[in-house]
């Protein structure tokens, strides 16, 4: 909140002129999208003005501008995983994402075993990649393309750009229906059903 | 024409354990509406509340509850005078929830947010039934996650007198009706089968602690003693008298617990008592709290809330808020969630 406070004085705005929220749903840390999440529902109902969730892999998607070609957000999910996903930007004009893997928790080896199907360049960005550098190159040799570190952060300016995009194609979303994605079920539940089974 | 009476509303929101409340509460003694949406049943498959759980379901629900406490209430965030949330004491991830929620609703209807301790709330539960207590008073607060004696020398201002060093009260009954085979919660059926039962039937340890532990507790010798009984009587193939043994059991605690809270109130000289919390709805605590201030301490008065405020609830995070709000404490845009909040005079 106090970040929320000083870039709307820096922007030299009121509270009451923003016209909506977007906010980083996830993945990631799960307590961390929750703050994110509820603090955007509560601004979105207190300002009555809509709220929209975007993905935070297609947020870091959004930072890649070259059309035609894969690009592969990672970040790192502990257990052995990556929160990942595969998108192609449209050479078309609206230069929209395409989704082609949708978010996903999965192993780097065997989402990897998938991307090399593609026999096609990849662009990796997200904060995951610092873990895996050495073993991208490894996977994929040339096909891989791993830009450099300040251009794979995830930024706030990126997650209100996604966020103008889908007010664009559904303009007045509820914050009753952003939810944060967790792209994996909780500890106790996923112990259940593995039990279960 | 009259002026009208100056009405304070606060609007309270709870989500420390397993219940996601909200509450719109005028001038801190009148419930104006009061919603609770319980994960009981959710987390009843995990036999104990699974934060992670908890957390998301907080999410979810938080933000209708508020709209729906609101339209209860006839009235709308512009009306409000203030927003107060529990920042603690509670699980880390569930009471975010509800910080998270309500810093963003002030600062978006720029109101002053006002942080509440969530045990000091339980006890203010009691000013929502229109009593008026004198002080210096002593409270005793009893539940599933606490057991805390405290001393409000004025309405605002509790000091901690004492705690439990291990087991909190509601606890010991969770564990003891588990041991026994008879669900949860533990507490209002062991209540149930203890008036049939003959509390002398066994006697089971109290725990009254050295001077240093004058108003502290500890109830985990008395669970041991419980469980050992259970099992050497299985051993023996003995059959086991549940009710002698659940009145046996809860006259050891309750005894307990009296005992602290009159001491406290003579060391004290408190005008009255208050107890709050799940456990202060067990019929043997009134019933034996009033026999011995009746005999030891005549006028002193005892008040607990009805059972519906005794449990987990905003309308009491906003009653709580209230005398804060007047005497003009304000949570910045910081706030955090404090899992470990211990009350004001430690701060
Ligand atoms: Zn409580």
């Amino acid at each position: 909140m106090p970040l929320v406070d000083a870039m709307l004085a820096e922007a030299g705005l009121e509270r009451e002129q923003l016209n909506a929220v977007a906010v980083a749903a996830g993945p990631g840390s799960f307590t961390g999208i929750r703050i994110g999440v509820a603090t955007a529902r509560a601004l979105a109902q207190g300002l009555a003005i809509p709220a929209v969730g975007v993905s935070t892999l297609e947020a870091l998607a959004e930072g890649i501008a070259a059309p035609g070609v894969l690009i592969c957000p990672l970040l790192d999910a502990r257990r052995n995983q990556v929160y990942t996903a595969l998108y192609r930007r449209e050479p078309s004009p609206g230069r929209d994402l395409e989704i082609l893997i949708p978010p996903c928790a999965a192993d780097l080896a065997s989402f990897i075993e998938r991307l090399q199907k593609f026999s096609e360049p990849v662009v990796f960005t997200g904060e995951g990649v610092d873990s895996f550098t050495d073993y991208l190159s490894g996977a994929l040799g040339e096909m891989a393309s791993l830009p450099a570190g300040p251009l794979r952060l995830c930024r706030a300016g990126l997650v209100a750009l996604c966020g103008r995009r889908l007010l664009e194609k559904q303009p007045h979303p509820s914050y009753r229906e952003l939810l944060p994605m967790y792209c994996r079920l909780p500890e106790a539940e996923r112990l259940l059903t593995t039990r279960k089974e | 024409m009259n002026r009208p009476v100056k009405r304070t509303l606060i609007l309270g929101i709870e989500t420390s354990c397993d219940e996601t409340a909200a509450a719109v509460v005028e001038n801190g003694t009148c419930i104006l509406s009061n919603l609770i949406s319980s994960q009981v049943e959710i987390h009843a498959r995990f036999g104990g509340v699974v934060p992670e759980i908890a957390s998301r379901r907080h999410l979810e629900s938080i933000n209708d509850l508020v709209d729906q406490a609101l339209r209860e209430a006839h009235t709308d965030l512009r009306e409000l005078h203030a927003v107060a949330v529990s920042n603690g004491p509670g699980l880390v991830g569930a009471l975010l929830i509800g910080v998270a929620t309500a810093k963003a609703l002030a600062y978006a209807a720029r109101l002053p947010l006002v942080p509440v301790n969530h045990l000091e709330a339980h006890f203010y539960a009691n000013f929502l039934t229109g009593i008026q207590p004198a002080y210096p008073l002593v409270a005793l607060v009893v539940s599933g996650g606490h057991t805390e004696l405290l001393l409000l020398p004025g309405p605002d201002k509790p000091l901690l007198l004492g705690r439990t060093r291990d087991d909190a009260a509601g606890e010991v009954f969770d564990k003891v009706a588990r041991a026994l085979g008879l669900g949860y919660p533990g507490g209002p059926v062991i209540d149930r089968l203890a008036v049939s039962g003959n509390p002398e039937a066994i006697a089971f340890p109290r725990a009254y602690l050295d001077e240093a532990g004058r108003y502290d507790f500890s109830f985990s010798g008395l669970k041991s003693a419980v469980i050992n009984h259970l099992f050497q009587r299985k051993q023996k193939g003995d059959a086991v008298d549940i009710p002698d043994l659940a009145a046996s059991f809860q006259s050891a605690l309750v005894e307990v617990l009296v005992e602290k809270t009159i001491h406290a109130c003579r060391d004290n000289r408190a005008a009255a008592v208050l107890m709050a919390g799940g456990v202060a709805a067990n019929s043997l605590l009134r019933r034996r709290m009033l026999e011995r201030l009746a005999h030891e301490l005549p006028g002193v008065p005892l008040y607990y809330p009805p059972p519906e405020l005794c449990t987990d609830n905003a309308a009491m995070i906003a009653a709580a808020a209230y005398p804060r709000y007047l005497s003009g404490r304000r949570a910045s845009l910081d706030l955090n969630a404090v899992p470990g909040l211990s009350t004001d005079c430690f701060l």
